[in-house]
């Protein structure tokens, strides 16, 4: 291989090791489980970064943020060009299901944001949410249910959601 | 990766009872005395009033998931092991394709030209017999882990239907023994493959292979090139 093939896959051969788990999981969430699709965009993806790498060394912003920014305007683009096509026009109002679809894309995107950002916690920081969030436990309950202090509780309820926010905010996402 | 910031709105005040109380205040898990003292609270304290503020819209976003969502965090299916392989023989592809000094447009300009044939309704070059312009080409993304082929295919609306120009390139050095027979199948937007022809690929150089289909441009689902047993190689999806 010559020097420049030789720089190409070791760019590519990074990014993927580093990036391709975390993406691939936030895009086949995106697309509702569809792996073809998911592979056609994640690798459109890393193609794009691979083309721009100097977007990769500016020092705003991580290459993670950088990669899910471009793969969720992917897949929005083609949710709007589908929308585009003729076989797909309806008998509903255009304003209203324009309005409707978008919404619905703000859901679907913020959802995988989420679930993406969890991932990149603790243990600690998600079983405290589990608790006091998605079972509606009290700090007290909590804290006798994981055998901790109510002020452990406390304070790991308040970083988990700090911790949260950062990992959103790292994603591209907004929190 | 896991995340302690600090700054003003860290958490740290010893001086301050109440420093770690907004997270839980927010998730509804203080005690109704706490809560009701913690809200008092905020009335005069800028810095926990701050962090309520800073993490109240973390606190809407939790709730487009659920708990099964969070059990299942770590469920998700691995990446395609012919991730890898089909980058780093798109890139090569790519960049061969800009040393020989053919532009390579993205795939969304290479849409926008598509889009714009099937919304005039014409041939976006009316000089029927020249040779369309190669920039509106798209790469064919690899479906088996390794081939020796690679292409690029252009798909442009016709009157009779839509033409498929694919302009193949073979890597024969590192595949020498590997069969050199390709067909080539157009899939619908219902499913149904239509096989549209084969070709031999010479074992160095490129070979260009233009095909048609009655099929009209927004029908065709996907292209693909296959192996002669019906294995599939390359895919456009579109």
């Amino acid at each position: 291989m010559t020097a420049v093939a030789t720089a190409d896959a070791q760019l590519l051969r990074e990014l993927h090791d580093e990036h391709a788990g975390a993406l691939w999981a936030f895009v086949v969430g995106l697309l509702d489980g569809d792996r073809g699709k998911a592979q056609d965009v994640v690798q459109e993806t890393f193609l794009r970064a691979w083309r721009n790498p100097q977007v990769l060394d500016q020092s705003r912003g991580s290459a993670r943020g950088w990669l899910f920014t471009v793969a969720r305007r992917i897949v929005i683009d083609e949710w709007r060009s589908a929308h585009r096509r003729p076989e797909l026009v309806t008998a509903e109002v255009p304003d209203r299901a324009d309005a409707d679809r978008t919404a619905d894309a703000d859901r679907i995107v913020d959802r995988q944001l989420v679930l993406s950002a969890l991932r990149t916690l603790s243990t600690e920081h998600r079983t405290v949410l589990l608790e006091c969030y998605f079972r509606g436990a009290s700090v007290a309950q909590a804290a006798q249910t994981l055998g901790l202090p109510e002020g452990t509780v406390k304070s790991r309820a308040h970083y988990a959601l700090r911790a949260l926010r950062v990992a959103i905010e790292d994603l591209g996402g907004t929190a | 990766m896991n995340v302690y910031p600090t700054g003003p709105l860290d958490p740290s005040d010893p001086a301050d009872p109440f420093a770690t109380d907004a997270g839980a205040y927010l998730l509804g898990a203080l005690s109704a005395d706490e809560e009701r003292a913690f809200a008092a609270h905020l009335a005069e304290c800028d810095a926990c009033a701050a962090r309520v503020a800073e993490l109240r819209p973390t606190v809407g976003l939790l709730a487009n998931v659920t708990e099964a969502d969070l059990a299942g965090l770590d469920d998700v299916p691995g990446t395609d092991a012919a991730l890898l392989p089909s980058l780093l023989q798109r890139a090569a592809f790519e960049r061969r394709r800009r040393r020989t000094g053919i532009a390579a447009l993205g795939s969304l300009a290479a849409a926008a030209v598509i889009a714009l044939a099937v919304v005039l309704g014409t041939q976006p070059w009316s000089h029927s017999s020249a040779r369309q312009p190669t920039a509106d080409a798209r790469p064919m993304i690899a479906v088996a882990a390794s081939s020796p082929l690679s292409a690029d295919a252009a798909l442009t609306a016709r009157r009779w239907g839509t033409e498929i120009s694919l302009d193949c390139h073979y890597h024969a050095s590192a595949y020498p023994e590997t069969t050199t027979a390709y067909q080539l199948e157009v899939v619908d937007r219902a499913g149904v493959h239509h096989p549209l022809g084969s070709w031999t690929v010479r074992p160095s150089g490129d070979t260009r292979f233009t095909s048609g289909t009655s099929l009209p441009l927004d029908q065709i689902g996907a292209v693909r090139i296959e192996l002669p047993d019906g294995t599939p190689v390359l895919q456009l999806s579109r």
